[in-house]
Order: structure tokens, then sequence, then C-alpha cells
């Protein structure tokens, strides 16, 4: 196959513009540009990249003195240690940020470019990691450590005094891995928390788990599971097998997700629908199915070291998730999961859901259906480039994505440490696949853009390759069972907006990862991101 | 020979030009001859001798790989290895490099083995080794994504090369090759030394010695990176150069995947466009073909492949004949390797071929010498080292003249050479204890002068065998033990050591990643582990006599202490106290300076209202909530077990730990005078007057704790249930006295269903160990605690409030009645 190198365009964290290369196919490539220069097909020209279509603006970042493990790690000496790990606009101006060392603060300006007015005030403290935030019922809702809080200014002078107790319940052993997030708020009024798994507990910290656990596993109760404060005030255990679900969202009709990430019996990162009564992946968490109000019952045995497939099978309340996040491809630690509301002032990707990234300093983007009843659906890259990890996003009264960022404990990318960064649409429409919805024999895409009918009708612009995962209790999973498929047929709709990809060889319960280098718009343009990842649980009839 | 070269170099031009538009012409230019660093950065110059300059041309261009010796003095660096070439190499660079090493790649190190050919035949032998190498795949190594590392899909295309070209001139690659000069620097003030020199003459410049100081220093060629790699090969080349090039001539520069790939974006920088890559036809019998001529033209001698006959070696070394009708030095017969040498290369070469005493072992000074100009490590660090043409010491190395500007601190601060330039390593087999000066090369170990943008590269273990072993004995290390140098550890040496670092040490070093605002020096913890007891005495003592230059003073002025107080005064126990205070620094206190400073940022200091911290403590639990007051008397609450767990007196709290700290460590009074209040919750239901108190545990189901309101003065009153009735209690302090605590009581059951009498009792002291002694009615003691009841809404005398004794011990209890609301206040003082 001909190949050449592609140009794009990017920024770096100073906002710079660079380039980077990409293999392409460059046949068509060719003919669209009519270069040909002495036997060796060269590509002239440069092509836009994410930053034209998206700018990445910063509100305040910082780097601290200390690397982001250091176990003496500091905040910058300037300003406010801006560790953003809750978000919530009170209004069409002010924001109001949670950050990790335990302080609410509302944020004025950050609308300003350059954002150099900001205001700041802080609201509230002494909370212990809280890991959300949400304006609810008059009040700022956050999850810390041990209880979900409610604080209210009932004095008026814009400073919290009321700190109250809006639900407990659930086992705080002492180990730092088990953080508690939210809340968010679904269709029913329900506010969601979700619990870190604890990871090795030693001493003093066995004595806070659940006693005499089935199964044999040592955590605390609720540990790994999602909660509910339902609007009479009752915290309800809804669902289990979390790991580390650091981000909630309820899509456009109120239905509540979560994202999981990689390690012991999560095989990759991924995205879950939340419903009571379902079981993820961490086996640990069922250390708490015989506690009063469990909504898991009579797990005999837990499968370990089989395909997921399989697992699924022998496993009746184990429920794949929605979408799979291919490890590396498509990030390597979700984060927040953000809906887009602003009805295309964000782009043509209304109704869809954006997906922090932690170590990758990025945002990936991902399309549900409902299929057999069921959420499933493909995530796209979207953009790279953060200046830490984003571990919270918001979206704004004008549509532009904000960005918390704070890589403190463990990595990432990007030269700050820490702070609040806005992501706005430039107005110009990237060409992307908007959509990829499965079809009984195949998927069916939808661009951004209209197509060349001549690249994207032909099935050799497309690539496809399948993989499952093993279920396991060790940490993370190869792909496994790999295999190509063969694209039988293209076929472009009449606007030519959408392809209908027939497919040989799916698999239900299997990532299906598109690769469509070789489609280009009716413009000529390559696509900003060819490589797509769907998770087809179930084939449609 | 000279008509010999250039025929040679118009040749390769009318033929390139034949062949292919893009081979880069060797027209107009000198041929060049192999660039060995230290050769010709030393040799050109007069400062190594013609054996010390023979012996290193004989390693860097591996003559004993086919001249076989037994003398374990000559050693070959060999090339990379083959294995996996054809991913790492374009086809075509490969063609245009056999067919002219050097005129591709100036200065290569590789002979050219195909000049005797004419182009036909030379085309036949290329297109054979090239289907060959075309053969040699190896999938690229994957690397591993970790929370630590982030790995970006195919993240070798990820590259920015603003990032790689800041990188490329600040962490040490422009200490061997070529400086952009556009390349903006911070402007260091140029050294005294640096200075001088720019205002020297020659004459002068020899007569102060500085002639070697003012040269400047060639650079290592990159050859044609564009047209040789990909931007996958050359990432993955820079990740892990040891794993294609054992001899580490190019070593390891501890790049993260993403910098990797901002580096080879920047190298790549011109790659425009890449030149369409067919999928070769594989025609076996040129394979075939190609397998055999790679090891009957030796090249398997150097260079790794698989599938290989054994190499085929030349007239062994020791039989080599100068005076023979040809040999690869001057006079090239067909098939045999062209190095192009010069004639002091030649020169050079000779002299070790004729000369006996190769046979002689070097000793340790002169093996460490080998090998840092094998190395290169004098592109980096200077070293005094025995000049045997000068008859003396002299000071080699060092980074040249013209390159120290891009060397650079982290901020913005300025430490002179000293801060910035990687450090002399005159005597460092002295100064580093073995194991470290192993560690310096490992991969794993962390950065030591972090304050430094240049980086130590890593090495393969094997590569630095002979230099870790050397050093030491090159350097007379002593071998006497830290109780031989400073005797043996006590207490009154760690607190001398501990006040000692406080008078001068915290002005530059950190105590373990701990120090004074604007400090960038070392971290002192795990220096003993570090450096040898001798040396560390020496250097404490006098700086100055082993590191020139240094900013670190001498706090010994004329070998006496200006603390006469500590120790008597006695300079050595001085130096010992400092020795083991920072061998133990992770159990003793930091230096008062710094700890002054560490608190101001993170103890809690109430000053107007109190301060509230939530976290984990030892006593409070993991729902624990710390209260400060202005008054100096603080107390923490579990929130879990909804009960006083601890007061204290002094200062509050230290919330590092708490605020940013990832293993959430508990959190720890500051204060003194501890008082841990009893286990048990406060209100318990019973059954009868003279019940036991029930087990928190069998009631914790009638409490639901209902968080916190702060009141005007900013006091948190704690909210919660209790059965049928609201609580709200509030904790003060009375001056210093101890704790005012008070409950406001309110039944909020259903109107008819009346609690019944005696049932609820509020537990205001309980003793485990002794007795409450009950001075008056109103007032108890029982392990140091006195309570009294201040307030009962039914009267102090009228509260009916008892002692009933349980297995726990006595217990001293109010009981809470009916549906009025009620209010009970204790005071505890300690």
């Amino acid at each position: 196959m001909d190949c050449a190198d592609k140009w794009k365009r990017s920024t770096d964290g100073s906002g710079g513009v660079y380039m980077v290369m990409r293999r392409l196919h460059l046949t068509r490539f060719i003919s669209v540009l009519g270069v040909w220069f002495f036997g060796l097909q060269t590509l002239v020209g440069v092509l836009a990249g994410e930053d034209d279509y998206y700018r990445l603006l910063s509100v305040a970042t910082s780097k601290a003195p200390t690397e982001s493990r250091s176990k003496n790690w500091k905040p910058s000496p300037e300003g406010l240690p801006l560790e953003i790990s809750g978000m919530t606009f009170l209004d069409d101006q002010r924001l109001a940020v949670a950050i990790r060392k335990g302080e609410i603060w509302i944020l004025d300006g950050v609308y300003d470019e350059p954002a150099s007015n900001v205001t700041y005030k802080r609201f509230a403290n002494a909370l212990h990691e809280p890991l959300g935030l949400l304006q609810h019922d008059g009040a700022l809702y956050t999850a810390q450590r041990s209880e979900l809080t409610k604080i209210r200014d009932i004095d008026g002078d814009d400073v919290a005094d009321e700190y109250l107790t809006a639900a407990k319940g659930w086992a705080v052993t002492g180990h730092y891995h088990e953080y508690a997030f939210g809340p968010k708020l679904d269709a029913d009024g329900n506010l969601w928390i979700t619990l870190n798994i604890g990871m090795g507990l030693k001493g003093d910290q066995l004595k806070r788990t659940v006693p005499d656990p089935p199964l044999g596993y040592r955590q605390g109760r609720w540990r790994g599971w999602g909660m509910v404060l339902t609007p009479k005030g009752e915290l309800v255990p809804m669902c289990a097998g979390m790991r580390s679900p650091s981000g909630l969202g309820a899509n456009a009709v109120g239905d509540m997700f979560y994202t999981d990430q990689q390690g012991n019996w999560v095989a990759t990162n991924s995205l879950h629908h939340l419903r009571a009564g379902v079981f993820f992946h961490h086996a640990e968490s069922l250390a708490s199915m015989n506690e009063p109000g469990s909504t898991i019952t009579s797990v005999k045995q837990v499968p370990a070291g089989v395909p997921l497939p399989e697992a699924v099978m022998q496993f009746p309340q184990l429920r794949p998730p929605a979408v799979w996040f291919p490890y590396k491809r498509a990030g390597q630690s979700p984060t927040d999961i953000m809906l887009d509301t602003s009805d295309g002032k964000f782009g043509p990707f209304s109704g869809q859901f954006f997906v922090g990234e932690f170590t990758q300093a990025g945002v990936n983007r991902v399309f549900l259906e409902k299929v057999g009843g069921e959420y499933q659906g493909a995530c796209f890259p979207f953009r790279n480039g953060f200046a830490s990890a984003v571990l919270r996003l918001a979206q704004g009264a004008d549509g532009s994505m904000f960005a918390g960022l704070t890589n403190r404990g463990w990595s990432s990318l990007g030269n700050a440490s820490y702070g609040l960064q806005r992501l706005v649409w430039t107005g110009k429409t990237p060409f992307e696949i908007q959509e990829m919805r499965a079809t009984p024999d195949g998927f069916e895409l939808l661009f951004t853009l209209p197509v060349d009918s001549e690249s994207a009708g032909d099935p050799a612009s497309y690539a496809m390759q399948s993989h499952t995962y093993l279920y396991h209790s060790a940490y993370g999973s190869d792909e496994i069972q790999k295999q190509d498929l063969t694209i039988r047929s293209a076929t472009v709709s009449d606007n030519g907006r959408r392809v209908r990809l027939v497919i040989d060889g799916l698999r239900e319960l299997f990532v299906h990862a598109l690769d469509a280098d070789g489609v280009r718009s009716k413009a000529g343009l390559p696509l900003l991101h060819p490589d797509a990842y769907y998770t087809l649980n179930h084939r449609p009839e | 020979m000279l008509f010999h070269l250039l025929w040679r170099s118009r040749l390769t031009f009318v033929f390139g030009l034949s062949v292919s538009l893009t081979v880069a012409s060797t027209h107009g230019q000198e041929i060049s001859p192999p660039f060995v660093a230290g050769f010709e950065r030393f040799a050109r110059h007069g400062d190594l001798t013609l054996a010390e300059a023979g012996d290193l041309l004989v390693s860097e261009l591996s003559c004993v790989a086919c001249h076989e010796s037994a003398n374990s003095r000559l050693t070959a660096k060999r090339g990379p290895t083959l294995v996996g070439a054809a991913n790492r190499f374009s086809e075509q660079w490969l063609r245009e490099y056999l067919n002219d090493p050097s005129g591709k790649k100036s200065g290569t190190t590789m002979p050219h083995m195909l000049g005797h050919l004419d182009d036909v035949q030379r085309q036949t032998v290329i297109n054979k080794l090239v289907s060959f190498l075309g053969t040699q795949k190896k999938p690229f190594q994957t690397v591993r994504a970790t929370g630590a590392v982030a790995v970006m899909h195919e993240f070798w295309n990820q590259g920015n090369p603003l990032r790689g070209r800041n990188l490329y001139h600040t962490i040490g690659c422009v200490a061997c090759h070529q400086p952009d000069e556009k390349q903006k620097t911070n402007k260091a003030a140029p050294t005294a030394v640096d200075q001088m020199i720019s205002q020297l003459d020659a004459e002068e410049l020899e007569e102060l010695g500085l002639l070697r100081a003012a040269r400047p220093v060639a650079s290592v060629p990159h050859g044609d990176l564009v047209s040789k790699y990909t931007h996958r090969s050359l990432t993955m080349f820079l990740l892990r150069p040891e794993s294609v090039r054992k001899a580490a001539r190019m070593p390891n520069l501890r790049l993260s995947p993403s910098e990797a790939a901002d580096v080879t974006a920047y190298l790549l920088s011109e790659k425009e466009s890449g030149a369409s890559s067919k999928e070769t036809i594989v025609d076996p019998v040129m394979v075939a073909e190609g397998k055999t001529l790679f090891v009957e033209l030796q090249c398997s001698n150097c260079h790794e492949a698989t599938g290989l006959a054994s190499p085929k070696m030349a007239t062994p070394w020791e039989r080599l004949n100068l005076e023979s009708e040809h040999n690869c030095l001057t006079r090239p017969a067909a098939a045999m390797p062209d190095y192009r040498l010069d004639k002091l290369q030649i020169d050079a070469i000779e002299s070790i071929l004729e000369s006996d005493s190769m046979i002689v072992e070097m000793d340790a000074a002169q093996s460490v010498h080998s090998s840092m100009l094998q190395l290169n490590c004098y592109a980096c660090h200077q070293r005094e080292t025995e000049l045997a043409n000068e008859g003396g010491t002299g000071v080699l190395g060092g980074v040249g003249r013209y390159r120290k500007p891009y060397f650079e601190m982290v901020e913005q601060v300025d430490l002179g050479d000293e801060g910035r330039l990687p450090p002399p390593l005159t005597g460092v087999g002295s100064k580093l204890q073995s194991n470290a000066l192993k560690a310096v090369f490992d991969q794993r170990t962390a950065a030591y002068r972090r304050h430094m943008k240049a980086r130590m590269p890593a090495y393969h273990a094997t590569a630095v065998e002979a230099l870790v072993e050397n050093l030491p004995i090159a350097d007379r290390a002593g071998k006497k033990s830290e109780s031989v140098v400073f005797g043996n550890a006590n207490e009154s040496l760690f607190r001398a050591g501990h006040e000692l670092s406080g008078t001068g040490c915290v002005e530059c070093h950190y105590y373990r990643g701990e120090g004074l605002p604007g400090v960038v020096g070392l971290d002192l913890a795990g220096i003993t582990a570090r450096v040898r007891p001798e040396w560390f005495h020496d250097f404490v003592l006098d700086p100055g006599a082993l590191k020139n230059r240094t900013r670190m003073p001498t706090f010994f002025p004329d070998g006496k202490s200006n603390r006469p107080d500590l120790l008597d005064g006695d300079v050595d126990k001085q130096i010992a106290s400092l020795w083991f205070y920072l061998k133990e620094l992770a159990n003793q206190p930091l230096p008062d300076k710094i700890e002054k400073v560490r608190s101001q940022n993170y103890e809690l200091r109430p000053v107007d209202r109190p301060v509230v911290l939530r976290s984990f403590m030892q006593d409070a639990g993991t729902h624990a909530i710390a209260v400060g007051f202005p008054e100096g008397l603080h107390y923490s609450y579990d929130s879990e077990k909804i009960r006083l767990a601890s007061a204290w007196k002094g200062r509050f709290i230290d919330a590092r730990g708490t605020w940013f700290e990832r293993f959430t460590p508990p959190a720890e009074p500051l204060g003194e005078s501890l008082m841990r209040f009893p286990q048990g919750q406060p209100f318990a239901t019973l059954d009868r007057e003279d019940a036991r108190w029930p087990a928190w545990e069998d009631q914790a189901k009638l409490y639901k704790f209902g968080g916190y309101r702060l009141d005007a003065k900013g006091v948190p009153i704690f909210l919660y249930q209790f059965a049928q009735w609201q609580m709200e209690e509030r904790i003060e302090p009375m001056g210093q006295r101890g704790l005012r605590r008070q409950w406001n009581i309110k039944y909020e059951g259903i109107d008819d269903a009346t609690p019944r009498d005696e049932s609820v009792a509020l537990n205001l002291c309980v003793h485990t160990a002794t007795k409450l002694t009950r001075n008056s009615r109103a007032q108890v003691d029982g392990g140091g605690l006195h309570t009294r009841l201040v307030i009962s809404t039914q009267g102090v005398n009228e509260s009916g409030d008892r002692i009933i004794q349980d297995e726990r011990g006595e217990r001293w209890i109010v009981p809470i009645n009916g549906k009025d609301q009620q209010t009970v206040v204790v005071e505890y003082t300690w």
C-alpha cells in the first residue's frame, strides 16, 4: 500500500503551533492534490489540526516545584493550589470549584480572553479530599472521603456556615485509594456517588472491613459500589464492581453513567450505565453482597482468567461496559463525563459525552446508542495537549468546555501540575466520525461533513480489527482474540454524510476498532481522527 | 594517496547522479576521516600520547573484531546490531550508506568495504546486502504505559519539535552534538575563566595553561537522520539506544516516551515528506547471497544479524605486518576495509602495532582515562589526568567552549557553573561509595542534582563495568569504615548535628525534600549512603581543598569550629555529629529554620476564629474533625462514632499530609498535654437504672450524624440525631483551662409516643482503670480528667446524675428525660 506522511497541526503547552506527521494512505490523496515529483510521491501542504477546531485557553495553570508523585509534594508558592476536583456553574458567570486540599472557591471572570482578571473567593473549607461538586437544591453538594456534604451559606456573607451531612454510611478504612466521587443528579432526582475500592488493606484498615465477608474479600462496606441519595434522603446501594470510578455523568434523558480505570479486574478503561442490581468488574466489592440493602445476591463464584464473553455467560450479574476505551489508543485513565448540552455551541457533537483523560492530559468523545435495550457505542479521540491531567469537566453557558486539572499522585503529560483550562470551538467543523452505529451486518458512520464519495465508497479506505479482553484479577488485560475483519462494501448515502459498511465476522462482546484513514471529505480533508472503537455487546436484529 | 581519495570521491559523485537524485553528494568536500570524539578533542592537540591515541582508535574502529588479539587491553567497540535493521533504517539510506559510508555519514567509524568494486559490481553487492538486511525485521518494543508513564497512541508521531528543540539544547545532547546557534540560552554570566579566555591571545593562553580550555570542541556528526530514520525508529532509538548499540557511545538520556518523540520531531523537522515505502519483493536468492556476503565482507564481525555463519577473521593482531604489501591502514587491498584514516590516525595505530608495551596491562588510572575517552565522559566532565606527554597531570575535558551557555539550572537561580555544569570527576572514586558510583549509571536512579537541566545519562552496567571498578582504585579511595572515621553514634551527636545543620547547611541544602524558600541546593537525605566517610570528613572540614571553586564554604576556618559551645568545639566530633544526624535524618527533626518555614506553610494556626480540618486521625479515626482555637486549646471529634476523641494544648495541627499527600497519613496533633477521652458514645438507652452502658455497635443505629453548623464565632455546632432526640453539641475552650461542652437536646419524636422515663442517659465521664473520685455532687475526677457538671436544665443537684458500674469501669451519667428542651453543660480540665 502506498503511504506517505501527512502533516497535522496541533498546539504545544505554550500555545505555539507545531506539526506532527502521520501515516496516511496516499494514493487518493495524490489524486486530490495532484502532486507527483520525480517518482516520489510527495505531499505538500499543511492540514489543519485539533487546534484549528478547538482552541485551548488557560484560565490558570501552575507548576509545582516537586514531582507529581513526590511524597513531599508542594504546590507552587504562588497563588491558590487550584487542583480542581469538582466544578459546577452557579450561574452564567460564576464557576464554583472544589480543590483537592479541601476547599470550595467561587471564580468569576473565567470567560475573559485572556482570563487575566479572574477573582477567587473562598466559599468553604475543611473538606476531606472532596471529589465532586454540584449545585442542587439551593446548596453545594460534594462527596468527601467519609460523607456526602450539603454546604450552604445561611447568613448571606457568601461564606459557607453549614456543612450538613447529606449521606454517610460507607466504610472508610483509612486506605488512600478509597476515594468517594460525586454527586451527580439523574432523571429521578437521585444524587449518585461512586466509591473506590481499597487496595491491599493493612493493620487497622482491616478492622474496618465487612466482618465475615462472602467469598473472603476484605473490603470496607460499600467499597466498589455506586450509591444514590434518593430525594427522600435515603442512601441506597445500587450496583457493584467498581474499581476507581472517578467520573459520573448523566446523558440527555438522565440515565447515569460512570467511567472506570484499568487495574485489577478491570481489563481496560470503560464507561458503564449505572442501574440497580448490576455488577461491573471488581470482585472485591462483593464483600458487601450480604449487607442489608445489597442489590446483588447469591454470587457463588466469580469466574477468573476467562475471556470476557465467557465471563458474561458464567456470571449473570456481570454486565459488560457500554464502551471500552482501548488502552493507550483511547487514553490511559478516564475521568469526568460531560454531556454536551450546548445545542451546537460546542460544535457538531451535541448530546454526546466527553470524557476527561488523566495521564494523557486530554479528552475523548463517546457516542452511545441503545441496542437490545442496553447502551453501547463508540469512543473517539477528541483533543489532547491540555496542560495537565484532566480530572473534571464542565460546560459553560457559552458551550465552551472547562477542564479542571491536577496530576498529583500520578503523572500526566503537560507542563503544569494543576489549574483550569477552557476549550472553545472555533466555529469551524472538524471532519470527524460523528456517530458510529451498529447495523445487523456492519456499522453505519455519520460524518460531520459530506464525504468524498470515491474514497468513502471504497472499502479499502477502511480497516477493522476486533478484540476482547480477559476477565481476571490481574492488573489490566491485553487485547486478546484479535481478528482482522473484511470490509465487504462501503455505501455512501445520498446526502454524503452517511456511510454504511458491510463487514464480515462481527463478534458480540468484542471491541471493533475502525481505522478510516482513507476517507476524505468532499473538500479533500482526511479525518482529524480516523480511529473509532465500537463496543459491540449486541448486534441489532 | 590524496589523489586516490579525490578520485574516489569523484567517482561517488558521478555514481550518485546516475543512480538517484537524492544521494548526498560528496563533491567538493574533503573525505572525512573517522570521527572519534576523544581523538579529535585531545589527540589532535597533543593531549594524548600516540599510544593513548592509538588505543582509543583501535577500540573505536574495532580493529580486533577482525584481527583477533589475546591482549585484553585491546577491545572493539563494534557496530550496532542489525537485527531489526529492516524496521529501523530506510532502504534508500542503507543503499547510500553502503555505497559510501563516510560520504553519507561524515566521520563514520564504519569502513568502506566496497570501494574496490566498480559501479555495477558495487550495486549488485549492495542489492544483495540490502535484500538480506530487509529480512532483519524485529518488531519495535512495546512501551508500557502506566499511571507514571503516559504513552500516547503512536506517540512517536505526537512529538512537539519546539519542546524537542528545548530538550536537545538543555539536557546534554549538545555536549557532543552540534547546537543550533539560534537557540536561545539563558544568558548566564560567563565564568571568570571564560571571560579571561576571550580576552587573551594564544601566547598568553599557553602561558596560563588555558589553551585546552580555549579550544572549541568539534561536534559528533549526526549524519543524515532525515533519510535514515522514521519518526518511530528514531524515537525508539532515543528511548533505548543501548538496545541496539551496546557499546553505549550514544548513551541513554533518560527520556520519557513523549520526550523521545519530541526530540525526534525536532531532529526530523526537515522530514517534510516521505518516500513511498513500497513492499520490496523478497528474492530468496538475493537474500541468501546477501547473507553470505554479510559474512564474507566481514560485516558480521561488528554487526549482529540473525542466521549467520561464523565471522571470518583476518590476520591475528599480533601477526600483523606493517611492511606487507597491503594493509587496511595505508594500502587497503581489494575487500579490505577502507577507513580513510588521516596521517595522525595512521601514526597512532601504527604506534600500537609497533609497540612492545602493548602487552602491559593498563593500571587503574589508565583504564579510567581510556574508558572516559571511549565513552566520551570528557564531553561533560573534567578530570585531572596523568598527561604522559607533558610529564605531569592536567585537567582534561568538561563542557567545551561555546557550549556552556546551553547548560542551565532548572530555576533562574545563580549557583555559578557548579549549579549548571556536570561535576568535575577528579577524585570522584574516593568520594562515592562503590554502590553509589554504580547507581549513578543505573536508569532507575533518580536525578541527584535536580537543579541542573543536564541529565546524567544511563548506561548498561557492562558498558561502565571497568569505570566503576577502576575509579576507586585510581583515586585511592579510603577504606576506613564509618566507626573508624567518626566513632559511634549517640544522642548528643544527633542533637549537635541537628543544631549545626541549622547554622549554615540549611542556607543551601534541602533536608528530605524540605528547604528554605529560594534554596535550590542538593538534598542531604541519603548523603551518608552516597559518599565515603573519609571524604565527607575532609570535604566538610575544607570544601575548597577537595573541590576547586566550590560555593560550599568552610565552617571550620583554620580548622577551628565557630561553634565552640557544641561538643566542646571538637571539630572531628562536630563533623561526626553532622554525619550521624544526616544518617538518621528520616527519624530526626528537621533543622529548626526549615521546620519553621514548613510549619508556616502547613501548620494551621487559629488566629481570630476557630479552624477546622477534616482528616484521618489516630484517636478520632477516619471520620475525624479537628477543631483548633485561638486560645491554644484544640480537640478532635470522631464523626463516625460521634464522640469527643481527644484534646490538646499549644500548637494545633499540621495539614500538609491531609492537603497534599496521596497516601493520606493521619494528621497528628502538634501540641502537648494530649487528653484522650474514653471510648463510647455520649448517649445511650438504658433498660434499667443500673444497667450496663451499651456498646457502640449495639446502638450505632440510633445515631445519625448530621454535620455541623458554624455559629457566629465560627465554633462548630455538631448536629446529630439520637433515637428521638435532636442533639446540638458545642465544644469550646475556657481560656487555657479546659473545654466547655454543651448539649442542647430537643425531643423530636412523635407526640403520642412518650419516651419512657429514665430511659436515656448522657455519659459525662468514664474511666476504665481507676475508680472515679467524686469531689462534690458536680465534679468527678478520673485518669487526670476533671469533669464538672455546670448546667443541667433540671438543676445540677437535681439532675439525677449517678455513677454506674460496667465492665469498662465506672461511669458518671446524667439521665435525659421527657420532651422538654434541655441543656447540659460540662467542663473538662486536665
